[in-house]
């Protein structure tokens, strides 16, 4: 009977969540252990172990996934990291999560920064200053999908925040970005299009592009419907121009009149030949003139 | 700190008695240099001292009140975690219960889906997962690596292939997403992707490789 | 007052959490005072402030009865500030300072009180933290030298140094920024 199976269906998913609970919470016992035990290894003081692994509890306890935790404390002391500097690494990912914000950005560029070797300075510096423009940019994301953005599912929300911070962390106003969204929501586009556009719009700025022109480009672009593909099309459009060595202005005019002609793949209908999409096709395709020894 | 310094010091920390006061001022004025600095120095720190004090906002106390937390609830919180560990293990008997029961129910479940033809989809929601090809040229390299945001900057977890002709090559699939990576050669040497999607400021002065996936 | 106050903690410690608003009002504007000064930010000073109540709250079985408690919460509020500002660069650089602090004023024109404020601020957000917190403490809140002692755990020596540094370093910069022409 039908209602005999719903009931089993709704049994199984239970069971099925509880296990995996089950197993959510073995996995943070075992990573709070490999942090107890890193930290106990360390040739910290008795007290800055203490307080290092009381900070880093408070951390996991506050909601920061158990298994970024054991990376950053195991890679920062590895590195040979002072105790204070890892406990503000604590202290700013705890303060990102009550002040609600997206805290896998903050924890992505601490482990970027631990890995690379970055020094604890400036991987503070550079967290807290995330920080601060993700507070914005939650601000401003949250106005635009309550002014009524469309959004698909709940990770654009988040993903939108990160890329508004990188485009502020840019120094691109709030203003043109707010109006960029109102501008999108308008055309009914959704906050997945927005993402994309402001990311394109960054990367121009970050290159060298004067603001006002990669605003304008970018405007245009969102005038014509580009797809997502459009703009990863017109973003490697533009790379090639760097490293072939044309000066920006070349290659300003260069976009701007394919665009115009409709061309190479920006037609704003189906984006350009598959750089994504089908699996197994090379999208991230590498490889090139020896990078051997080049950073 | 100098003689004369030392003595300005204590002249605006008020540390002479009165004689003593006297007689050093007298030094002091009587060389223009010291006696301006005296001034000066006293003049910012009247200019300081004289700093309106700011006063807290309306709101902070109640703010205050409400981050706080009880020392009861506290208490319950360490009995809690003290018991923690004999929950745990209760909880791995209930689950292991629940494994074989629910085995048992699946078993009898996939007979009658059988028979009634209703698809069941895997309960946890599989997003659209694309898989990206990574080379890297480098034939003199004794190891090339994939550290990115899909895996956390991790320099030994993606280590990837070497084909016979110098290229390195690793799969991976991704969900629909903008994501950051560099190659590390050898375990150290930081190196970017010259057939990057895109190149992004990490954030410390350099420049992370970009890969875009998405299904448009 | 003291024993009033020690009778206060007492009974926030024994869990009557509602009392501890009594010690927050009485103290919060030194707090956020001192916050502000050390960190040039209101949102940033509210923030650390209620931090550092807080903190203490939760630190209250330590209190040791034999200080005041508005020297435990100075402590507190620094060593907030200065781990805050550890994280940061150690020292902003000059093209970051707004500009208009380094514009001297027409010396025709009345500058304004608030102007001077801003101006005296941006001066001691310049100065290497522990410069700041000495001038901090014993100019904006008056204390003497030996509450200084038991707040930033140095000699009384150490901090009449560190103040003196202070003041000659201020001097230069108010100087430049046109506050202390007559």
């Amino acid at each position: 009977m039908k209602i005999t199976l719903m009931v089993k269906l709704v049994f199984i998913v239970i069971l099925i969540a509880a296990l995996s609970n089950e197993t959510a919470i073995a996995n943070t016992e075992k990573n709070k252990e490999d942090i107890r035990l890193a930290i106990e290894k360390s040739t910290l003081s008795q007290e800055r172990k203490a307080i290092l692994l009381s900070r880093s509890y408070a951390a996991i306890k506050a909601g920061t996934p158990s298994d970024d935790i054991s990376i950053i404390i195991n890679r920062g002391l590895a590195k040979g990291w002072d105790s204070k500097s890892l406990e503000s690494l604590m202290t700013n990912v705890i303060n990102s999560i009550e002040q609600d914000l997206p805290v896998k950005p903050v924890l992505n560029r601490i482990e970027q920064g631990l890995s690379k070797g970055v020094s604890p300075e400036k991987v503070l510096y550079a967290a807290e200053g995330l920080i601060v423009k993700l507070a914005a940019a939650n601000g401003i994301v949250n106005n635009l999908v309550r002014s009524g953005m469309k959004t698909d599912k709940d990770s654009d929300t988040g993903d939108a925040v990160q890329s508004v911070a990188r485009a502020m962390e840019k120094l691109i106003p709030e203003t043109t970005i707010t109006d960029m969204g109102t501008k999108i929501s308008r055309n009914k586009q959704s906050i997945t299009k927005f993402n994309a556009y402001v990311n394109t719009m960054t990367t121009f700025v970050e290159m060298g592009m004067p603001m006002e022109r990669a605003f304008k480009i970018v405007h245009r672009a969102i005038d014509k419907g580009y797809t997502e593909g459009n703009m990863i099309m017109m973003e490697k459009s533009f790379f090639n121009g760097i490293k072939s060595g044309s000066d920006m202005n070349h290659i300003m005019q260069n976009l701007e009149s394919t665009m115009n002609r409709g061309g190479m793949g920006f037609s704003g209908m189906d984006g350009g030949s598959g750089m994504s999409g089908s699996p197994g096709m090379g999208g991230g395709s590498g490889g090139g003139g020896g990078r051997h020894g080049g950073r | 700190m100098n003689k004369n310094t030392d003595i300005i010091r204590k002249l605006i920390d008020g540390e002479f008695s009165h004689e003593e006061e006297k007689t050093v001022l007298k030094h002091i004025e009587s060389d223009p240099l010291l006696n301006d600095e005296l001034n000066l120095l006293k003049k910012t720190v009247r200019i300081v001292e004289n700093c309106e004090r700011k006063s807290a906002p309306h709101s902070f106390t109640s703010e205050v009140m409400r981050g706080l937390k009880p020392h009861t609830e506290a208490k319950r919180q360490g009995i809690l975690n003290f018991f923690f560990r004999e929950r745990v293990l209760r909880w791995n008997l209930a689950a292991a219960m629940a494994v074989m029961l629910s085995v048992a129910v699946l078993g009898g479940m996939f007979f009658y889906i059988q028979k009634k033809d209703i698809l069941i989809s895997s309960i946890t929601n599989r997003e659209q997962m694309i898989t990206i090809r990574f080379e890297f040229y480098s034939p003199d390299a004794k190891s090339v690596s994939l550290a990115g945001d899909f895996n956390k900057w991790s320099i030994d977890e993606a280590i990837m292939k070497k084909q016979d002709n110098g290229i390195w090559t690793m799969e991976i699939p991704l969900k629909p997403k903008i994501y950051n990576y560099m190659f590390v050669i050898d375990g150290k040497v930081w190196a970017e992707d010259p057939k990057a999607d895109s190149y992004h400021d990490d954030g410390f002065g350099n420049k992370n490789s970009v890969v875009r996936v998405s299904t448009s | 007052m003291q024993q009033e106050e020690h009778s206060l903690i007492k009974q926030c410690v024994e869990g009557n959490a509602d009392i501890y608003a009594v010690l927050v009002e009485r103290h919060k504007d030194m707090v956020y005072n001192v916050a502000y000064r050390m960190l040039g930010d209101a949102d940033l000073a509210q923030d650390l402030a209620q931090e550092s109540f807080i903190s203490a709250y939760n630190n209250l079985k330590n209190f040791r009865y034999d200080s005041k408690f508005s020297t435990w919460l100075y402590r507190i509020a620094i060593n907030k500030c200065k781990d805050y500002l550890k994280g940061k660069r150690q020292h902003v650089p000059i093209d970051e300072i707004s500009e208009t602090a380094f514009t001297k004023a027409n010396p025709e024109e009345d500058i304004s009180k608030k102007q001077i404020m801003d101006k005296v601020q941006t001066a001691i957000n310049m100065l290497p933290e522990d410069y700041r917190e000495a001038i901090v403490l014993k100019h904006i809140e008056g204390l003497n030298y030996r509450e200084m002692e038991v707040i930033l755990n140095l000699s009384a020596n150490a901090l009449k140094v560190k103040t003196h540094r202070g003041r000659e370093m201020l001097r230069r910069l108010l100087k430049e920024m046109g506050v202390l022409d007559e």
